[in-house]
């Protein structure tokens, strides 16, 4: 007798109808015919075309068995699931909780991600967008990466290089200016004024409310302005065709407003007030009018390159052509320039350059950090679920018990706890939902970001919320629903106790996973803020407290010549009504200020060196006063008496002293500095490192001239006692030298801890986050110990009975949570290490790791889960024995 | 007659086949009648689900045999046509020859018509 192959006769059984055994039995028959007639592997395939051809007939045969999926089933495991939701309502309300607070948490960070990722992709031809960079090395040394050119390299490269189709060179202007419109007598210091090539507007895709994007920068004379300037300076008039007058020394003039800017997106690197044609400043500003226009590094140069370029092949044509234009005078300095281009919608997240133009640059690292977390919560809610729902099964062992004997199948019984995981994920998901709009807000504040509120019109936000909501039921529903229906129905049913669950090791990894969690977000939250103190109480090298800035005047300078006076006279003016009443001690004209960077960087040298063993070195311009006022302390020499002449003397820093060679401070005084402004000109003092800028960056070597017409900035040291009479005493003596400068100040501590402010929102997030998470495994372990109290009831009723103490009793219940918490620490202490390190690397001054940060985390986690523990345990110690001994 | 079924082509087809084989009428002596005679094939699937839902409008009664050795040691399921099922081919056939009958002389040119 010849049967059909296995897997057909398979087939055959899963398709057959049970009811129908007659039809089985006509297709062996059938078979075994076809197969003396016509060969084995015909008639196999026959048997398989015919077998399909049985499935209209199974819709047709109505079972006598009950159907394993039916919708009245399923409606019944929703309502049961609604019951048992509601007959313990604290467990459900614990539960539903910890997933919608880790679900909103997910959503928020998502949110925050695809902020941070989406910048700069708005503009219209991103993809061919791009920013050139470049790295200055001399021997393989690299001595500075700057996304800052020079403004003939633009021109140079549209000009010999095909792929390159369009160039936009942007300056943002150094030194505020100060803007005016006299019509309506309003004035201000602008900071974000950009000179831009007249295509700045076809590249980038800023709209227009108002002029032509094509022609508003093509005339040296026009000006386009946000519609934010519009309202500061015109209020509700119309600002087009009207003068707003510049006013700032050699680039002062009349510009006439040719286009109104809408509100520049919040997700982009590009944040500016004004747009000027950079054809003005070639034309003005004497430093590129003489020079040949590869000699200022002062210009940011963005490419679009045509589409399908090869990049590779761009950036070996911008070597070219820069060593075609400066080669030789490289060569000649032992310098080597290396262009690259980044495209533009890494900057935001990708750029390490000693000047950036944009100001809001993010770190990726970060966004990696936030991720981490968020899917750190969102673990841990599963885990609650998990957890809860296993020691649960037990209250419901019974029911599953009946329903077995009653002939429920396993997969009915795992469909069932499935749908109940379903039910409380959903719910969660719409309460996470609304947290999420909530926190969304508080996330803004926190960060300082304007992200738009747009979660809901983003269908990728909805791809995310379906994916946590379905991964979310499937992983946590499925471990208690497999445990659940693994329950035999004799042994539960013939004992009057719970079954022993004896996989509660998975129980314990996962509470050990949750303590591991808590403790690496508590340690990093400590790690983050300790840094960010050590960093606001590091010794700076000088003083910044009771320091009021205040911008250098502007206006002025346009009609000193018509009066017949210098600036240094009129500082001589304001420093002599500053300092009548002794309330202001001191005043200091400079031209940048601690924690706002430096006017000018570029080589510098010994003087006997040859020029081609120049460093990177920074300048401040300063007075006399200068050193005093910020009591910068002399290791070695000082400021010369009596000699007040400019540029005739330098003071350095101690990194100075070490970067160019110059031995020991006192050797130092020996030598003459070489720069390119100055030339060899003696060293007359060395201060000890002031920390210039934040001190999570390294030390620079700093060279201070003295320059007494150089006031962008003006500095008072006053007296603490008297804030407001010495602010009114400012006020008043600036308005008499400067009649018609508008004044702005601000006290520079504030500013210059200001550079710790992505620091502080980094630490505020971190802080927030771990609250939640901290939050969440609490709530879980709070239920948790409530459930393995109750099912100890009797247990503990006996033991009070034989004369155990409350205290006893306690540790009992305790004990277990803390020999997992013991675990845990040990395993979360060398992330932390680990983790710890990595960050510092980014802080050039850090405090050390220690172990201090496992401890505390501990410590505080030890004392939370201990109260959490101890008011369920504190309660079931207590409780009277007789009653639970009564309860059957 | 309310609501009478109309009988499918597939379905007379298959109910004039039980008759014929009488007492052999079991699924695949039926589906091998059908291809034998009239030189169509009939899937397994098709066949049974007609004999089925024969079967659900009481015009076949069905019967399983005694399990053999042969077919894998599945018994054979027997089919006759019940006294509603006879009435509703004998129906069938009435209204057809009726068709035959009035059909005027010579519209029918390659034979007469049944007088």
């Amino acid at each position: 007798m010849s049967a059909p192959p296995k897997l057909l006769l398979w087939l055959l059984d899963k398709l057959c109808p049970p009811s129908r055994p007659d039809l089985k039995g006509d297709f062996l028959e059938m078979y075994e015919c076809r197969r003396e007639e016509w060969g084995r592997s015909r008639a196999n395939w026959a048997f398989f075309k015919d077998i399909l051809s049985v499935l209209p007939l199974r819709f047709f045969i109505k079972s006598n068995l009950p159907s394993k999926s039916s919708i009245p089933m399923f409606s019944h495991y929703v309502k049961i699931a609604f019951r048992s939701l509601s007959r313990s309502k604290a467990y459900s309300f614990i539960n539903i909780m910890g997933l919608a607070v880790g679900m909103a948490v997910c959503l928020v960070i998502y949110q925050y991600v695809s902020f941070e990722l989406s910048y700069d992709r708005f503009h219209k031809s991103v993809d061919n967008l791009y920013r050139i960079t470049q790295e200055e090395s001399r021997d393989g040394e690299i001595l500075e990466r700057s996304s800052y050119t020079t403004f003939g390299l633009g021109p140079a490269a549209k000009e010999a290089i095909p792929e390159v189709n369009k160039v936009v060179r942007v300056h943002r202007q150094y030194e505020g200016l100060i803007i005016i419109n006299r019509e309506r007598n309003v004035r201000h210091q602008e900071d974000e004024m950009w000179y831009v090539d007249s295509s700045f507007l076809h590249m980038f895709s800023f709209p227009l409310q108002h002029g032509d994007a094509r022609t508003a920068l093509n005339d040296p004379s026009s000006i386009v302005i946000t519609a934010d300037m519009a309202r500061r300076y015109f209020g509700d008039d119309d600002p087009m065709g009207k003068v707003l007058r510049v006013s700032g020394g050699t680039l002062s003039g009349d510009f006439l407003v040719t286009g109104i800017l809408e509100p520049l997106p919040a997700n982009t690197h590009l944040q500016f007030d004004f747009l000027l044609p950079l054809e003005f400043l070639l034309t003005h500003w004497r430093l590129y009018v003489e020079g040949d226009g590869w000699d200022w590094k002062n210009f940011v140069t963005y490419v679009s390159i045509r589409p399908h370029s090869d990049v590779s092949k761009v950036v070996e044509a911008l070597d070219e052509t820069v060593d075609s234009k400066v080669g030789e005078y490289l060569r000649k300095s032992g310098l080597e320039w290396k262009m690259d281009i980044q495209p533009i919608t890494d900057i935001h997240l990708h750029s390490d350059f000693s000047r950036d133009i944009a100001r809001n640059n993010g770190e990726v690292e970060n966004l990696y950090y936030f991720a981490i977390i968020g899917i750190l919560v969102l673990l841990m809610a599963w885990v609650n679920y998990v957890n809860l729902a296993t020691a649960r099964a037990m209250h419901r062992a019974r029911e599953v018990g009946i329903r077995k004997s009653i002939g429920a199948h396993r997969g009915q019984l795992i469909l069932q706890f499935l749908t109940e995981a379903l039910l409380f994920n959903s719910i969660a998901a719409m309460v996470s939902f609304g947290l999420a709009m909530f926190l969304l807000p508080v996330l803004n504040s926190l960060v300082g970001q304007r992200m738009p509120f747009d979660l809901v019109q983003d269908p990728d936000f909805w791809v995310v919320f379906l994916g946590l909501f379905i991964s979310g039921s499937l992983l946590s529903g499925t471990y208690p629903a497999m445990i659940v229906s693994s329950f035999k129905p004799r042994q539960i049913l013939k004992s009057t106790h719970s079954p022993h669950l004896n996989r509660s090791g998975l129980r314990k990894a996962l509470i050990v996973f949750q303590f591991v969690a808590s403790i690496l977000l508590i340690s990093g939250t400590g790690l983050v803020y300790r840094q960010i103190n050590y960093m606001k109480n590091h010794d700076l090298g000088m003083d910044i407290e009771t320091i009021v800035v205040m911008n250098g005047p502007r206006v002025i300078l346009e009609t000193l010549k018509e009066e017949g006076e210098t600036l240094q006279s009129k500082y001589s003016t304001f420093r002599n009504l500053a300092t009548e009443t002794h309330t202001i001690s001191a005043i200091s004209a400079t031209s940048n200020i601690p924690g706002q960077g430096f006017l000018w960087s570029g080589d510098m040298r010994k003087d006997e060196a040859p020029s081609d063993i120049s460093k990177t070195g920074s300048v401040v311009f300063v007075d006399t006063t200068f050193f005093g006022l910020y009591q910068m302390e002399f290791v070695a020499g000082g400021i010369p008496e009596g000699e007040t002449g400019e540029y005739q003397w330098v003071v350095i820093n101690e990194e100075a002293v070490h970067t160019f060679g110059l031995g020991s401070p006192e050797e130092a005084l020996q030598y003459k500095l070489t720069t390119e402004i100055a030339g060899p000109i003696k060293i007359a003092g060395v201060v000890r490192n002031p920390h210039w800028g934040s001190p999570k960056n390294s030390l620079t070597p700093i060279a201070f001239f003295l320059d007494n017409q150089y006031g962008a900035y003006l500095s008072a040291k006053i007296n603490s006692s008297d804030i407001q009479e010495s602010l009114s005493r400012l006020e008043l003596a600036f308005h008499t030298a400067f009649p018609n400068d508008p004044l702005y100040y601000f006290f520079l501590n504030d500013s210059f801890n200001r550079q710790y402010q992505a620091d502080l929102q980094f630490g505020k997030l971190f802080t927030a986050f771990s609250l939640l998470a901290i939050f969440i495994s609490c709530l879980g372990l709070f239920a948790l110990v409530s459930f393995s109290a109750s099912l100890k009831t009797k247990e503990i009723g006996i033991r009070k009975v034989l004369g155990a103490s409350v205290g006893h009793v306690m540790g009992l219940l305790t004990k277990e949570y803390l020999s997992l918490l013991l675990l845990a620490s040990l395993l979360a202490t060398p992330l932390i290490i680990w983790g710890g390190k990595q960050w510092l690397e980014n802080y050039a001054f850090r405090i050390n790791m220690s172990i201090e940060f496992v401890v505390v985390p501990v410590a505080v986690l030890l004392i939370v889960s201990v109260l959490t523990v101890s008011y369920k345990t504190w309660s079931a110690a207590r409780a009277n024995p007789v009653k639970a001994l009564k309860t059957e | 007659m309310i609501a009478r079924h109309h009988l499918g082509e597939f379905e007379e087809i298959v109910m004039l086949t039980v008759g014929v084989l009488g007492e052999n009428a079991y699924g695949l002596a039926i589906k091998n009648e059908i291809e034998g005679r009239l030189n169509r094939s009939v899937s397994m699937g098709a066949l049974h689900t007609g004999l089925y839902r024969l079967e659900e409008k009481g015009y076949l009664v069905s019967k399983l045999g005694e399990a053999t050795n042969v077919r894998g040691g599945k018994p054979k399921r027997y089919f006759k046509v019940t006294a509603s099922g006879q009435k509703v081919l004998k129906d069938t056939m009435e209204n057809r020859q009726k068709l035959w009958k009035d059909i005027p002389e010579g519209v029918f040119q390659l034979f007469p018509s049944i007088k």
